[in-house]
């Protein structure tokens, strides 16, 4: 196994969340209530755009998806997988059941939408990362059809990373890059080909970007000289018990290392606070960040996330929020719940 | 047909533990302090956290004649809370190597808890491994395998195993283990 350290493993003790600085202290839930959407998902993907309508992908039985023109209302859209599960993942994935695959990432390379996905089963590192493929994300359009191209890569039980989460990251060099990773020893990143989505090497090397006790949803963004690595830190999957917050921190170069705001690696558990619970949104997590006409958006879901006026019988479900970002003079992101959308 | 059992007797347990720790400190040999016994084990508690360590007479499963199980009870969470063995303190961990720690588990609810797994120099400065499983625990007692990859090396180091959260684990068989070969992905 070639398992590439960008830098020598210290402690990493837990630090709470409010030592670390926080970009958004002054957040509040009458401010962040107009920003959670009527999609009830979870692990969304990166929003993207297709023709004149948005797209975000979700955790779910053959990766649902939902569609919006103004990232305001949102409609269920087609799953990508409809009947058979893809072929690779019985063989490397067993114990996943129903066609229900993990929290996916999309983007668009070289004509066709690039989607992966993960396969897996709770509290196991017995996973995969596959692969499918669109030249259009718009059913309507003939051309429109999904194409597994495979499993991506995989962890097993020998290994101390978890293959789910993946997060699509493309340079603006033109490499493009996998992040993912789910507890075990943190989140990982290796290089894809451009041309076929798939591992650059067989060889290629795995990098160590961030470790946290419990850390997973990893995103790259790119902005201003700078690669932004977000995670997420605490425990999805419990309603309002959840403790997910999502914490950032930045490099000027892919393969880190990453610091936070004050300076510490997040591969020894540094990790600026970007965003938190504020009750009644519990629970932030999977980040994302859209640039539309100019303005910056930020996609998350919350784990409860759908309040009582707003979405009546979904009340507590977990849903899509989609808020202003901008960037701060110092050049970290918050987001900017004024004006309201 | 009923099984005959050992008696589990706590006094001669702890006296007989005390002794072979003693022993060993004194011959300079960690072989009395490895993982699987639970005399190795403390408490960890720091930054508030009130844990307790305790050899539990009870067999982890009524149908088994184990009697080695460890109670880790977390009262109160704090900066860093769990159990650490200090014994292997002869064995160099080289960058590179691979470890699997494996044990049994059981809570007596259907409550989990993420269970950090750290291989640290003897003051935990520096940390040779580390690795975190998100779900451990449940009524069903399970058996787990950690795998640790050595980034940094220590000469000296202690096992340090680490909860999020409060409750009660049940721990037995724990074993750390030197992979004798490398897979490549």
């Amino acid at each position: 196994m070639s398992l590439v350290s960008c830098s020598q493993f210290k402690n990493s003790s837990k630090m709470p969340a409010a030592a670390s600085g926080g970009l958004n202290g002054s957040v509040t839930a009458a401010a962040v209530a107009p920003y959670v959407r009527n999609a009830f998902v979870h692990d969304p993907s990166t929003i993207i755009k297709c023709k004149d309508e948005f797209w975000v992908f979700t955790t779910g039985r053959g990766v649902p998806s939902w569609h919006s023109k103004d990232l305001a209302n949102w409609e269920h859209g087609p799953s990508v997988f409809t009947s058979n599960a893809p072929p690779w993942v019985a063989a490397a994935v067993p114990a996943n059941r129903g066609m229900n695959y993990w929290a996916p990432d999309v983007t668009y390379v070289k004509g066709r939408y690039l989607l992966y996905y993960a396969a897996s089963s709770f509290g196991k590192c017995v996973s995969g990362i596959g692969l499918a493929t669109s030249p259009t994300l718009d059913p309507d359009d003939p051309a429109y059809g999904w194409t597994d191209q495979g499993m991506v890569f995989a962890s097993t039980a020998t290994d101390d990373f978890n293959a789910i989460d993946p997060a699509i990251f493309h340079d603006k060099n033109g490499s493009l890059w996998l992040t993912f990773g789910s507890f075990w020893s943190g989140i990982k990143m290796i290089q894809l080909d451009p041309q076929t989505g798939k591992r650059i090497a067989p060889d290629s090397p795995i990098y160590s970007l961030a470790h946290y006790d419990s850390i997973e949803a990893s995103y790259l963004y790119q902005h201003n000289g700078y690669y932004y690595l977000f995670v997420n830190w605490g425990m999805c999957c419990r309603g309002t018990n959840s403790t997910y917050s999502i914490h950032v921190g930045r490099s000027k170069k892919v393969t880190g290392p990453y610091f936070d705001r004050q300076g510490r690696d997040l591969l020894y558990g540094g990790g600026t606070l970007f965003l938190d619970s504020t009750p009644p949104y519990i629970g932030p997590g999977h980040a994302g960040i859209i640039v539309d006409n100019g303005t910056n958006w930020f996609s998350c879901h919350y784990e409860a996330g759908a309040d009582a006026g707003g979405f009546g019988q979904r009340r507590g479900a977990s849903s899509l929020a989609v808020m202003p970002l901008r960037w701060r003079t110092d050049g970290w992101p918050e987001v900017d719940l004024k004006p309201a959308h | 047909m009923k099984t005959p059992r050992f008696k589990f007797d706590p006094i001669r347990f702890f006296v007989a533990a005390s002794l072979l720790l003693a022993a060993s400190v004194l011959a300079g040999d960690s072989t009395g302090a490895t993982p699987d016994n639970p005399a190795a084990w403390k408490a960890m508690a720091e930054g508030g956290a009130v844990v307790e360590l305790v050899p539990d007479p009870a067999p982890p499963l009524p149908d088994t004649q184990d009697t080695n199980s460890l109670r880790l009870i977390v009262r109160q969470a704090g900066l860093r809370f769990g159990m650490v063995c200090a014994g292997r303190v002869k064995t160099k961990l080289e960058a590179g190597q691979w470890y699997d720690l494996s044990f049994n588990a059981r809570t007596d609810t259907r409550k989990t808890f993420a269970l950090t797994v750290s291989l640290e120099s003897p003051n935990g400065e520096k940390v040779a491994a580390r690795t975190t499983l998100p779900e451990v625990g449940g009524t069903n007692r399970a058996h787990y395998t950690v795998a640790l990859h050595i980034r940094q090396p220590v000469s000296k180091y202690r096992i340090v195993i680490a909860l999020a959260d409060t409750g009660t684990l049940w721990l037995d068989d724990i074993s750390l283990v030197l992979r004798k070969t490398s897979e490549t992905h």
